[in-house]
């Protein structure tokens, strides 16, 4: 029987000894060190190289992303098991750019975490049931929610204060019609000069002819 | 008294008035400039000397719109003192006095600037030791009870795997279940009370993330659109954008009963501008002003100097905007 040798990254030392005595009694699995920081990873790196790397992506005042980063450059052989507390997509689709091999919640159980450990020495990646999900919805419409149009996007309220601006209103008298303070309708204005890139009011009546933003 | 008197009490009055440290305006019935000071044309950013204004109408100058209403109203309409606090002029803050005086007015400027910027920072200071304190009890729940949990749940499975008696292994079983409760109650206490994301990569991450979470269980859409990237901006600035946001979507869930939800964040030459607007049912602006939540919004943006506008109209939903001035 082939044995997997296993390095355990995770600043808590609770949970490297509850982890390692686990993974003591699996026969295939061999915990060969752990280790709760940077540093002392890679010294023991220089060491020993494990098939497979489990790290914990919060390291007290480090991250597991740069380490990720580190050990990948000099060890591309060493598969990332992440086993992490974040659920969010962020985390979860960066780690994986990185190179980790498999994103694993800290909340499963042991037979899950064996089975991932498997799985990974294997050659194959292993995410957790949510972290899949996060990965399809990821792939099939990437991270950014739908967005509305991919033109200029004016607020209501300043499409409203364009149309006044191009029916030739002073702000006081859209801060009248508007309900507002000037200095808003100024801000408005000094937003949309930005917004639509051009210099002065003609630019704003020009682009909100061209686009059919009047009211007559 | 003899001549010589009078004019040294003239002089002694007239060296009072233009060492006084606040700005000093007499209008007579017109509004035309009796006495002035050079402190008011300096609090009210005028240019020129003190002789040159004298004698012509308030009204005229180049000042702020607010005030000339208010001089306006004072001397022809209802006649009554007015008092006008942190009245923003040109780069400065003033406190602004009339009174009747004869058949006129005298007009008193206090420049509050540097209190008005001290008000600021102590907001600040108190929504950032805030954030701190929710941030330590976050990362508190996360990083300490959360892998405890964990820990828990693994030294059950454990014993579970030496155990091959069916009632216990079921007990095992459900008690394995109660932990991943409370590990589920204790991640969403932990993200209400700062979201991981927004200090480990920004402000637009924990948006999407929290855009995405919304649309995963929420029966309306939202759509986010922005031109940022995360860390452009302080992180105390990126805190409170996220909080603001944060807000207003609460209370489009809570109160709109809208089908869809659009916030837009923008980072612009001089301002970020953000905007959330629902399509529900709209709610009464005047009664939610005195609500916390919009309280909570107008304070961090004030503390910012910016502009925070919110409008409605039954059966059209919300529409928030707000613009937060940048430094390049």
């Amino acid at each position: 029987m082939k044995m997997i040798k296993v390095a355990i990254v995770d600043d808590h030392k609770m949970f490297r000894d509850g982890v390692i005595s686990i993974l003591n009694e699996v026969d295939d699995i061999n915990p060969i060190w752990s280790a709760s920081n940077s540093k002392e990873t890679l010294e023991l790196l220089n060491d020993q190289i494990p098939d497979v790397l489990m790290m914990d992506l919060s390291l007290g005042q480090e991250s597991g992303f740069t380490l990720t980063s580190q050990i990948l450059e000099k060890y591309q052989e060493i598969k990332i098991l992440v086993l992490s507390m974040h659920h969010e997509d962020s985390y979860i689709i960066h780690i994986l750019e990185l190179g980790a091999r498999g994103y694993m919640l800290k909340e499963a159980g042991s037979d899950e975490m064996i089975r991932a450990i498997r799985v990974v020495s294997n050659g194959d990646t292993y995410y957790s049931k949510h972290v899949s999900d996060v990965l399809i919805k990821h792939i099939s419409s990437g991270t950014r929610p739908k967005s509305t149009t991919a033109q200029i996007d004016l607020t209501k309220r300043e499409i409203e204060i364009l149309k006044l601006i191009a029916e030739e209103f002073s702000n006081p008298e859209i801060a009248d019609m508007l309900y507002i303070s000037v200095r808003t309708v100024d801000t408005h204005r000094r937003n949309l000069l930005d917004k639509l890139g051009v210099k002065n009011t003609a630019g704003m009546v020009k682009y909100a002819i061209k686009h059919g933003i009047t009211s007559s | 008294m003899s001549m010589q008197d009078n004019q040294q009490a003239l002089d002694f009055f007239h060296s009072l008035i233009t060492e006084l440290p606040f700005g000093i305006i007499t209008i007579n019935s017109e509004g035309l400039v009796t006495l002035m000071n050079t402190n008011s044309l300096l609090f009210l950013g005028l240019e020129g000397s003190t002789d040159m204004y004298e004698e012509t109408n308030i009204l005229s100058f180049d000042i702020s719109r607010k005030l000339k209403n208010r001089i306006k109203s004072c001397l022809f309409v209802e006649k009554n003192p007015f008092h006008l606090k942190a009245l923003s002029i040109k780069n400065r803050f003033l406190n602004v006095y009339a009174k009747r005086l004869l058949d006129g007015l005298v007009i008193n400027i206090i420049d509050v600037t540097e209190n008005i910027q001290m008000r600021d920072q102590a907001t600040q200071s108190l929504l950032f030791g805030q954030e701190s304190e929710r941030k330590r009890l976050a990362k508190e729940m996360h990083d300490g009870i959360g892998p405890a949990l964990s820990l828990i749940r693994l030294q059950v499975d454990a014993v579970n795997r030496k155990i091959d008696t069916e009632d216990i292994t079921q007990q095992l079983n459900n008690i394995i279940e109660l932990i991943s409760n409370v590990a589920l109650d204790i991640r969403q206490i932990s993200h209400a009370l700062m979201p991981g994301s927004l200090i480990d990569f920004g402000v637009v991450s924990a948006l999407n993330n929290l855009v995405k979470q919304l649309n995963d269980s929420e029966s309306f859409d939202v759509f986010f659109d922005t031109n940022m990237k995360d860390n452009s901006l302080p992180k105390n600035l990126e805190l409170n954008i996220y909080r603001i946001i944060q807000e207003l979507l609460n209370n489009a869930i809570k109160y709109s009963n809208c089908t869809e939800i659009q916030i837009q964040l923008h980072q612009l030459n001089h301002a970020i501008q953000l905007s959330v607007y629902d399509n529900g049912v709209g709610m009464d602006i005047e009664k939610s002003r005195e609500g916390i939540g919009i309280n909570n919004i107008h304070t961090r943006v004030k503390s910012f100097r910016g502009v925070f506008e919110i409008d409605s109209q039954p059966g059209h939903g919300v529409n928030a905007n707000i613009s937060i001035p940048i430094k390049k």
